[in-house]
């Protein structure tokens, strides 16, 4: 399902970031991939969503070469994927459904199907309360759900989450994990980089370890 | 964004439309003799209107001149009277004045002649005296008068190209504004033809709001301008000769700040989809 062949991420400076990655993960389900600070996970994640490209070396999604995509392919990728970033990246002159409901509308589905959509993740996640309000307006940690809802609204077969229990209490974690861990359920392919001792401790979940820039199983 | 962009353009378009309807209206009142190529003379002798439009063809014929406006007393009276009346303190009659007046005409030479040389000929047939009039005035300062034309013609495009680039860098600026938000987006599958078109259209209609106002308001400017200067008799002759800008101008300011705002939001969103692609 995605296939890391031989992947170089270097900086400049010949600062190796990612050297001479290989992994291949075959079945969808939940993976976590965790490493110290520096260790490379976001630039993976970077790699891996296609927002950056690596120095050499291919990365394939459901056999599709993610690496050499031009950007109209970038773009339809993207619309297949959830991403949950470490900073939310929320847009702060839109109210939180505004946020939220932004895949679907990037990939024009019709009103009647946002509203759709948009009312069963917003049940599912518990944010009725605040979606009106502007990201400024509401707490860290209900930035975080807005911005898991966001990544998960429109179905995604591949979800990359950036240390997503980053900002949460050990309820609000435990809740966001398992939101993911369902959707893993449910057939998409779910990576977390985390270094969360206390999440990783607990799950039964396979293990990427990232050590200067390589992976340790 | 788009009201800041709207708000720079009014004033932008507002400015250069004015300095252009200086320039242009300064010429009017101005030049407008010299671009005619005009020789002005009064008759010598009294003649009537018969035997003045006689000689006008002859001299029209003989030189190959092609334009002659003859000019009665009467009218020369009532030409001067609407500028000057109150000079005339009731003190002479209307006719005891007209009755001094010779007729008098203004020819138009041929573009590639030398009006000079024309004038000495046609004072050559002792029909004619020299008329001091503007016309000659202009003829000797013709030198003079293209060099201010072409300073204002220059003027006038060093503002206008100027105030354009600026629009275009703040285009860019405001686009650059927005730059996190247009990642985020395409972070999320937006491809970067969509963008462009969404800032496309934003931009234009938010410039021909600002381009619009700013064309009215230099009306309006017009407008109270020329109310002042009708109140005032001793310029009512410069005010028949204010004119608004022709469409031509119109066109011609409102595309070229249309073309700046699109030349700068393109510019901004090249960089900018290349520093997305590029982050590698």
């Amino acid at each position: 399902m995605l296939r890391i062949r031989h992947v170089y991420k270097t900086y400049q400076n010949d600062r190796h970031i990612l050297r001479d990655l290989n992994f291949e993960i075959s079945e969808s389900g939940l993976y976590y991939i965790t490493g110290n600070s520096g260790s490379g996970k976001t630039t993976l994640f970077k790699l891996i969503t296609a927002i950056a490209k690596p120095t050499s070396g291919e990365i394939f999604f459901k056999n599709q070469n993610i690496s050499t995509l031009l950007p109209e392919g970038v773009s339809n990728f993207r619309k297949k994927i959830g991403i949950l970033f470490q900073d939310y990246k929320l847009i702060p002159d839109m109210n939180i459904y505004e946020n939220i409901a932004l895949p679907l509308k990037i990939q024009k589905n019709s009103t009647s199907e946002i509203s759709k959509k948009m009312d069963q993740m917003t049940e599912r996640l518990g944010l009725r309360s605040f979606m009106n309000e502007y990201p400024e307006h509401i707490s860290g940690g209900q930035q975080q759900k807005s911005a898991l809802a966001r990544a998960l609204v429109h179905n995604p077969s591949l979800i990359i989450a950036d240390e997503p229990t980053g900002n949460l209490d050990p309820q609000n974690s435990a809740d966001v994990v398992q939101i993911l861990a369902d959707c893993a359920s449910a057939g998409a392919l779910v990576l977390i980089a985390t270094h969360d001792q206390t999440i990783i401790q607990k799950t039964s979940a396979k293990i990427f370890k990232l050590v200067n820039g390589q992976i340790i199983l | 964004m788009k009201y800041i962009l709207a708000t720079y353009l009014m004033f932008s378009v507002l400015v250069s439309s004015i300095v252009l309807l200086f320039y242009q209206n300064s010429n009017h009142i101005l030049f407008a003799a010299s671009e005619k190529q005009m020789i002005s003379f009064s008759f010598k002798n009294d003649v009537d209107i018969s035997a003045a439009e006689k000689i006008v063809s002859e001299m029209k014929k003989k030189y190959d001149l092609p334009e002659a406006d003859l000019h009665s007393p009467a009218d020369q009276y009532n030409e001067f009277a609407k500028s000057f009346s109150m000079y005339n303190q009731g003190v002479f009659e209307a006719e005891e004045i007209i009755s001094l007046i010779p007729f008098a005409v203004d020819f138009t030479a041929p573009a590639e002649s030398n009006p000079n040389e024309l004038k000495k000929l046609l004072l050559s047939e002792n029909i004619f005296v020299s008329s001091d009039s503007s016309s000659s005035w202009a003829l000797k300062f013709q030198s003079v008068i293209k060099f201010i034309e072409n300073t204002g013609r220059f003027a006038f495009l060093v503002l206008f190209f100027s105030s354009a680039l600026i629009t275009a860098s703040v285009v860019r600026i405001l686009i650059f504004q927005d730059a996190p938000k247009i990642k985020i987006r395409s972070f999320l599958g937006e491809s970067f033809s969509i963008t462009r078109w969404h800032y496309f259209i934003k931009t234009s209609v938010f410039s021909i709001l600002g381009l619009t106002s700013g064309l009215g308001f230099s009306y309006l400017v017009f407008q109270y301008i020329l109310i002042q200067i009708k109140l005032k008799p001793e310029f009512s002759f410069v005010a028949d000769r204010l004119q608004f800008l022709d469409l031509s101008s119109i066109a011609f300011l409102f595309f070229g700040f249309l073309t700046a705002v699109i030349a700068g939001s393109s510019w901004a969103l090249k960089q900018l989809q290349a520093e997305i692609d590029d982050q590698a």
